[in-house]
C-alpha cells in the first residue's frame, strides 16, 4: 500500500471516528422519557423530557453505580402525602439501559412498580434525585420558588 | 240497541271531524305554560344580610327586570332594573334592622315572581365577636392601577380604600368580596389599605401594600364568545387596576379600570351580528397587544346553556356556559318550571327524581336550541373504596383529587372551572379563586345550615398558597379520604394518621382551608354526577 492510499486511509478513520463521535455527543435521547416531580395534588405535576444522549447516560450511570441497600422498609419511593413525594421517571419507549420506570426519594431508587417486581437502590447523599430536581430548575419544568420550598422541605 | 249505537257512532264522527281523533284516543295537548305571572322564578337574596347594610344584592332575576326589595313582604325599601342577573347590589332605605325578614320578587312583561326565599337581617356583631374582618386587598397593586379589589369583608358595609391616608375609592353595600374604582390612580411607592365600617364601627386595616411600578409587558386578554341580541361580554386576563378597552372595530364600546381576574362589560351601543370585538389593557404606557377577535356570532349560533346536575328535590338549579345577561328558562317534563337569570335559577317547583330537565337562552328574541335533557337522580354517598381508584393504571394516574373528591371518574385530571371554561393559573391558586371555579362547575358550596342537601356528599377545598389546591371527601363511614394527585387514595394524612377532619389533617404546604361543598354523588366509585372536565 503506498503512503499515500495510508495517508487517505487515516483520513478515512478520522473522519468516520469524528462523524461518530458528534453523533453519539448529539444523538436525541428516544421520545418518552419523562420526568416527574411529583408534588401537586390538583394541578398537574411540573414534567420535561431527557433530551440528549448525554442526559441520559449520566442517569443511567448514575442508576449503575448505584449499591443495592441491605434493607429496605417496604414503602412506596412516592408516597400518598401531599407535597413534594419524590421524583418518577418513565421511559415507555424502552430507551436502552434505563429502567421502564424508576422513582427516587429520600436516598432510595424503587426499580419498577409491581410489589413483586420491584427493587431498590441506593441514591447515596440524594445524589439522583439532587441532579433531577436541578434539571427540572435549569429546563423551567419548575420555578426557584418550588424549588427551594422543595428543598427546605428535603429530609 | 241499533240506535244507540247509531248514536254514539253520530258522535264519534262529530268528534273525529272536530278534532281530528276519535275520543278517547285521543292525545291530550302537551301542558300549556300557563299564565305569565306562574311563570317567572322567584330571585334570590345573597345571605347574610347584617344590620346596617345600606344595600342587598339580589341574584337570578330575568335581565332587564324590576328588582323590589322587601321587608316583611310588603314595604318596599328598594327597587330597580337591572341586566345583570349574576348579581346587582340594590340600594335600600332605611338601613337594615337585625330583625327584619327580606325578600325580593322581579317583574317582567307584566308579569311577577312569587317573593324569594326570605332572609333574615342579623347583628354581624353578635354572631362575630371579634369584630369586622381585616380586608384583604387584591396584589400585586400597580403604578398607574385605576381599581383594588379586596376580599374578606362582611356584606352591606362602607368599604373604603386609601393610598397614603387619602381615600382614593369607595363603595356602599359592599359586596363579601369588592371592587372599587381609584381616583386618582395609584402611584409607585404608595402605601395602601382598605378598612370597611359597619353601623358605626369600622374595622381593623388591612395590611398595607405598597404600590409597585407597573409591569414592562401586559399579556394579551381573551374576550368570552358574544351573540347576536348580547349586550355583555366577558374578558379575563386583566391585570389588577389596568384599565380595559373593548373595541367594535375602531370604536369603543366599553372600559374601565378594572380590579385583576376577569370582568363583564356592557357593550353600548351593542354590536351586530358580524362586528369584531377586540380587548386590551392598559397600565401607565405598558399597554397588552389586541386579543383574538371575537366575532358577534349570529342567533343561529347561540348554543344551548349546560346544566350543572341538580339532585331530586332541588329548588334551584346552576347554569354554565350561558351568556351573560341571557335570559334561562327551565322545563322539567314540558313545562316551565324557572324564568331567570344564570348562573342559579329558583325553581318554581322542586325537582324530582326521573324529572327530566332541559334549558334555553335567551338573548332578545333570539332563543338557543334546548339543552341535552338531564335526569335527575337522587345523590348518594360513597364509600371508601380506594382499590378502585388504585389500579396503578389509568384511574389512578389519570384521576385527581378533584375527581376523587367528586367521586367522578373522567380520565382529564379535572380541573376546578374548567367545565364552565375558567382556566385556573399559579396565580389562582388562594381560596376564593378555586372556590369561585368550583362553584362556575356548579359545585354547591356547603349551605350555612353546614349540611348537606339531599345526600349530598361533603367534600372540603384546601390550598397551598401559590402553589395548588386539594380537596378531600367524607366517605359513607363517616371518615375523611382523599386522592393526592396521582398518587393512591388514602385515608391518612401526611402523618399517616386517619383523617378525621380536614380542617385539622395534617396538609403540609397546604396551609389555607378554604371550606366545604356538597357534591352530588354516588354510591358506585367513579360514578358521581357534577359536570366537571
Amino acid at each position: 500500500m503506498t503512503s499515500e492510499r495510508l495517508r487517505q486511509l487515516a483520513a478515512c478513520v478520522v473522519a468516520a471516528a469524528a462523524v461518530l463521535l458528534s453523533a453519539e455527543g448529539a444523538a436525541q435521547a428516544p421520545a418518552g422519557v419523562t420526568v416527574t416531580i411529583s408534588v401537586y395534588s390538583g394541578r398537574p405535576d411540573p414534567a420535561f423530557e431527557l433530551e440528549s444522549g448525554a442526559e441520559l447516560e449520566r442517569v443511567r450511570a448514575m442508576i449503575e453505580s448505584a449499591p443495592t441497600p441491605v434493607k429496605v422498609d417496604g414503602r412506596s419511593a412516592v408516597e400518598p402525602v401531599l407535597g413534594y413525594r419524590g421524583i418518577v421517571v418513565e421511559n415507555p419507549g424502552a430507551a436502552k439501559g434505563l429502567p421502564g420506570r424508576f422513582a427516587v426519594h429520600r436516598g432510595f431508587i424503587e426499580i419498577g412498580t409491581g410489589e413483586k417486581d420491584r427493587s431498590f437502590r441506593l441514591d447515596k447523599d440524594r445524589a439522583l434525585e439532587e441532579h433531577l430536581l436541578a434539571l427540572a430548575l435549569k429546563r423551567g419544568a419548575i420555578g426557584v420558588r418550588l424549588y427551594e420550598k422543595i428543598k427546605a422541605g428535603w429530609r | 240497541m241499533t240506535r244507540r249505537l247509531v248514536f254514539v257512532g253520530a258522535l264519534l264522527a262529530l268528534a273525529l271531524a272536530a278534532e281530528g281523533c276519535c275520543p278517547p284516543f285521543c292525545r291530550k295537548p302537551p301542558p300549556g305554560p300557563g299564565p305569565e305571572k306562574e311563570q317567572l322564578s322567584p330571585p334570590t337574596v345573597a345571605a347574610p344580610l347584617y344590620e346596617c347594610a345600606t344595600a342587598v344584592g339580589v341574584s337570578g332575576f330575568v335581565p332587564g327586570a324590576k328588582i323590589d326589595v322587601y321587608t316583611g313582604g310588603t314595604t318596599i325599601i328598594g327597587s330597580g332594573t337591572s341586566d345583570a342577573p349574576w348579581g346587582q347590589n340594590l340600594p335600600v332605605s332605611p338601613t337594615l334592622v337585625k330583625g327584619q325578614v327580606i325578600t325580593a320578587v322581579q317583574t317582567f312583561g307584566g308579569a311577577m315572581s312569587p317573593h324569594s326565599k326570605p332572609v333574615t337581617v342579623e347583628s354581624f356583631f353578635e354572631t362575630h365577636p371579634g369584630g369586622l374582618p381585616k380586608p384583604v386587598l387584591d396584589t400585586p397593586i400597580h403604578n398607574c392601577g385605576g381599581a383594588i379589589g379586596v376580599r374578606n369583608l362582611a356584606q352591606g358595609g362602607l368599604l373604603e380604600a386609601f393610598a397614603n391616608s387619602a381615600r382614593v375609592g369607595s363603595a356602599a353595600g359592599c359586596g363579601a368580596g369588592q371592587w372599587v374604582f381609584a381616583a386618582p390612580p395609584f402611584v409607585t411607592g404608595q402605601g395602601v389599605y382598605a378598612t370597611e365600617t359597619l353601623c358605626t364601627t369600622t374595622g381593623p386595616k388591612s395590611d398595607l401594600v405598597t404600590v409597585t411600578p407597573e409591569p414592562t409587558t401586559l399579556g394579551p386578554l381573551t374576550v368570552g364568545d358574544v351573540y347576536e341580541g348580547g349586550k355583555y361580554c366577558n374578558v379575563w386576563g386583566i391585570a389588577n387596576g389596568a384599565t380595559v378597552k373593548v373595541m367594535n372595530g375602531a370604536q369603543q364600546i366599553a372600559g374601565h379600570a378594572c380590579s385583576g381576574g376577569g370582568q363583564v362589560f356592557r357593550l353600548q351601543p351593542q354590536p351586530a351580528q358580524g362586528d369584531a370585538l377586540t380587548a386590551t389593557q392598559r397600565l401607565c404606557q405598558t399597554a397588552s397587544p389586541p386579543s383574538p377577535p371575537v366575532t358577534v356570532k349570529p342567533c343561529s349560533a347561540l348554543p344551548a346553556p349546560k346544566l350543572a346536575p341538580p339532585c331530586a328535590s332541588d329548588d334551584a338549579v346552576t347554569v354554565v356556559g350561558f351568556a351573560p345577561d341571557a335570559r334561562i328558562r327551565v322545563f322539567a317534563g314540558g313545562a316551565i318550571v324557572g324564568d331567570g337569570g344564570g348562573p342559579r335559577v329558583n325553581l318554581l317547583r322542586a325537582l324530582q327524581d326521573g324529572d327530566l330537565v332541559t334549558l334555553t337562552q335567551s338573548l332578545g328574541t333570539c332563543t338557543s336550541p334546548a339543552s341535552a335533557p338531564y335526569r335527575v337522580r337522587a345523590c348518594s354517598i360513597p364509600g371508601y373504596q380506594p382499590s378502585w381508584w388504585n389500579d396503578g393504571g389509568t384511574i389512578q394516574r389519570w384521576n385527581n383529587c378533584y375527581n376523587y373528591s367528586n367521586n367522578k371518574r373522567t380520565d382529564t385530571f379535572a380541573q376546578p372551572g374548567a367545565a364552565a371554561g375558567v382556566s385556573l393559573g399559579l396565580d389562582d391558586m388562594h381560596c376564593d379563586r378555586v372556590h369561585a371555579a368550583a362553584v362556575a362547575d356548579g359545585i354547591m358550596p356547603l349551605p350555612p345550615g353546614g349540611k348537606c342537601p339531599c345526600t349530598r356528599d361533603q367534600i372540603a377545598l384546601v390550598v397551598w398558597p401559590d402553589e395548588d389546591y386539594h380537596w378531600y371527601r367524607l366517605d359513607a363511614g363517616g371518615r375523611w379520604s382523599h386522592k393526592p394527585g396521582r398518587t393512591q387514595a388514602t385515608n391518612l394524612d401526611n402523618s399517616q394518621n386517619p383523617i378525621s377532619s380536614p380542617e385539622t389533617a395534617d396538609r403540609g404546604g397546604y396551609t389555607e382551608f378554604c371550606g366545604y361543598f356538597c357534591s352530588c354523588s354516588d354510591e358506585a366509585q367513579g360514578q358521581g354526577h357534577e359536570n366537571i372536565q
